[in-house]
């Protein structure tokens, strides 16, 4: 399994991406979905994915739907148009961050 | 394999057991343990119920649900106040911007018939204290129901923000006669009640439009 501190600061990317490609998902669909996309290399806590995704509700950038769910009631989240907006600058950012880490870790030699 | 409605009771039990008593954070709970146990029980049918209840629980961290209340109350608190300012905003731009003048000019011509000024702010002191007693009456009201939710659970926050401002105005109230002569500072204390009585207005706005948001999503009526 990966280093999970290396994954913590991009959790509200990954979440915000997750759903931009899955329209609405619950609570412990986005630990499972995660976990399969990564062959189980990264494994989100309940710990950290609940807080993240509470602040993400708070500050706009997730809407709230509850549906009833065989016997019980079960909260998806969902974008909203500025949690749409926000998650293309959040890919963007980390791309070029992973762009950034790639030539830190990994530069190419030159004979020049 | 879905979950029995026994099994369901018995999750809520441990929350409850956990300190969990707001509706909105169990519900989502709730459905997680199950979702994760009719996964297991599927595997295994003679599950240890209970233990699997506390392998769970062990997964949310060393602090259990303290971390996670935590954020969700300081992400409510502060979705609550920013509301509250971006209502408060609203009564400056338009169209309400010119209910907030017909009020404030009232409020003006008010003070201005009103030879004794310092006893005209004691009247506002009060009137914003008396505000004061009420949030914290509601608090009385609200935390008493039976069903709680944290997303409405910002009552007694804002009673403190509030009783904090109605402090420092009351404070410059208790000013000698004299000062009360100076029309910068007389015009600045008006402002000053002014905007308090709008932010308490809002306050209490957001509130029953969260009180009716939650109602709304939680199929719930009378909260």
């Amino acid at each position: 399994m990966g280093n999970q501190k290396l994954f913590k600061g991009s959790l509200q990317t990954i979440i915000l991406q997750l759903l931009a490609s899955n329209e609405k998902m619950y609570g412990y669909e986005i630990t499972q979905k995660v976990k399969e996309l990564t062959k189980g290399e990264l494994n989100i806590t309940e710990g950290a994915l609940y807080p993240a995704l509470h602040k993400l509700e708070a500050d706009g950038l997730l809407d709230v739907e509850v549906a009833n769910v065989g016997n019980r009631l079960r909260k998806y989240y969902k974008l909203t148009e500025n949690g749409s907006k926000e998650t293309a600058n959040k890919v963007s950012e980390m791309q070029e961050f992973l762009r950034t880490m790639q030539q830190l870790v990994n530069p190419k030699f030159s004979l020049e | 394999m879905e979950i029995t409605k026994e099994q369901l009771t018995q999750i809520d039990n441990y929350l409850t057991i956990c300190n969990i008593k707001f509706e909105d954070v169990k519900k989502e709970l709730v459905d997680h343990f199950a979702s994760i146990l009719e996964i297991k029980l599927q595997e295994n049918p003679k599950l240890d119920f209970h233990q699997e209840l506390e392998n769970i629980h062990k997964n949310f961290g060393e602090n259990g649900f303290k971390d996670l209340l935590d954020e969700k109350t300081k992400s409510v608190t502060k979705q609550f106040y920013k509301q509250s300012f971006l209502e408060l905003q609203s009564f400056f731009s338009i169209p309400k911007i010119i209910l907030s003048l017909a009020l404030f000019f009232g409020l003006w011509q008010l003070m201005q018939w009103v030879v004794d000024k310092k006893t005209f702010f004691e009247t506002l002191s009060f009137i914003l204290i008396f505000l004061g007693f009420r949030l914290l009456f509601l608090v009385n009201i609200r935390n008493s129901k039976k069903v709680s939710f944290l997303a409405l659970d910002i009552t007694m926050n804002f009673f403190n923000t509030f009783y904090v401002c109605v402090m420092i105005f009351n404070f410059f109230v208790r000013f000698d006669k004299e000062s009360f002569l100076n029309p910068v500072f007389i015009h600045t204390l008006l402002i000053a009640f002014f905007l308090l009585a709008l932010f308490y207005w809002c306050g209490e706005y957001v509130f029953y439009q969260k009180k009716k948001y939650v109602e709304k999503i939680y199929q719930m009526k009378n909260l």
